[in-house]
């Protein structure tokens, strides 16, 4: 619904105390400076025809000691539901365990800055990437079409 | 005053990238996004998601609209497309969060408050934190939404900020009313406040 007199009343000096909003929100809470990238980094192998799973939880698993820490991620789909757990391994790098359900043998990749990993899931829709090199990271299930996920950094 | 841009000259510009992104050029797209994700953001932020969740409410939008690509022909649909997604999706998340929140860790405060704190307002420009207080004495509501209609681009804007007074559920103060009680505010306030040179 259109509201043609409240139209009309917009003029130029709504637009400057409009301005003066955007520089002060532009100012004190930008978005960080990698958001664009990662976007651009997701979009890049996404199609019309591939699904994209939304992430629905994320958990920073307790960590006995020290900085390293465990992430485990949630990414939910209409057909299928990928869980991934990061755990700092060597410098620089992290393992990444997936289990995909309801579990099946399937393609899996895992897009890195570096260069695509490839892998397969177990019967028990398991799978693993022992050394991803930190950064940004995109998974990509291929089934009946392509499934991926948004990019994480890790 | 600087940054009124001219309406056209934009809206042509968008037009064109929309176009070459409807067609398959990952550049136009890539410019776009570019252009409208610090809208997504402070829509997602506006809603009282915090930084992470925010990141991956423009994510997702902006994957979701590979998919919604070929329906979008008019840069003002492609703004209204991606306004609304953003903001119910960050909405429906904001909700879930408030909801699953364990009782005991209720008294440890609201939501943060998606404003700047104490340490980004000391180093904001004196106009800004002048306009931070003002904004502060309007109703919550009216600071969301100012917040978002601040970076609509301005071709878009009557569409979508029409779209905007539309909240869940509730009959919100109009976007109009809430920019009259601001500009009052600006004319009004001490003008020694204003005077104060950064």
């Amino acid at each position: 619904m259109t509201t043609p007199e409240w139209h009309q009343a917009v003029d130029d000096s709504d637009f400057v105390v409009l301005q003066q909003v955007r520089d002060l929100w532009a100012a004190v809470d930008p978005p960080p400076a990698g958001l664009v990238d990662w976007v651009r980094f997701a979009m890049e192998p996404t199609t019309p025809e591939a699904e994209v799973l939304k992430m629905s939880g994320r958990r920073e698993l307790a960590a006995a000691r020290g900085d390293e820490h465990t992430r485990s991620i949630t990414f939910d789909g209409t057909a299928l539901t990928v869980i991934i757990t990061l755990t700092p391994a060597a410098e620089d790098a992290v393992r990444v365990d997936g289990w995909i359900t309801p579990p099946s043998a399937l393609h899996v990749e895992l897009r890195t800055s570096q260069g695509t990993l490839s892998g397969t899931s177990d019967e028990r829709g398991r799978f693993a990437f022992d050394q991803v090199c930190c950064g940004l990271v995109q998974l990509i299930v291929r089934h009946n079409g392509d499934t991926l996920t948004p990019s994480i950094v890790v | 005053m600087t940054g009124v841009s001219q309406p056209s000259a934009t809206n042509a510009r968008f037009g064109v990238l929309l176009e070459s992104a409807r067609a398959g050029d990952r550049a136009g797209l890539d410019e776009i996004v570019s252009e409208l994700t610090p809208m997504l953001w402070h829509i997602a932020r506006a809603q009282g998601l915090d930084p992470d969740s925010s990141s991956d409410v423009v994510q997702n939008t902006w994957l979701s609209l590979v998919r919604s690509l070929s329906d979008i022909r008019t840069p003002a649909a492609l703004t209204g497309w991606l306004v609304m997604v953003t903001k119910r999706e960050a909405w429906r998340i904001a909700r879930a969060r408030r909801a699953e929140r364990p009782v005991d860790t209720a008294d440890l405060g609201e939501d943060p408050e998606p404003g700047p704190g104490p340490e980004q307002l000391a180093v904001a420009a004196d106009t800004n934190r002048r306009l931070w207080a003002l904004l502060r004495r309007l109703p919550e509501r009216c600071q969301r939404l100012l917040r978002i209609i601040a970076f609509v681009p301005r071709p878009d804007y009557a569409a979508i900020s029409a779209d905007l007074d539309v909240p869940h559920g509730t009959i919100g103060p109009t976007r109009g009313r809430c920019l009259a009680r601001l500009r009052r505010l600006l004319e009004t306030a001490t003008p020694d406040d204003e005077r104060r040179e950064p």
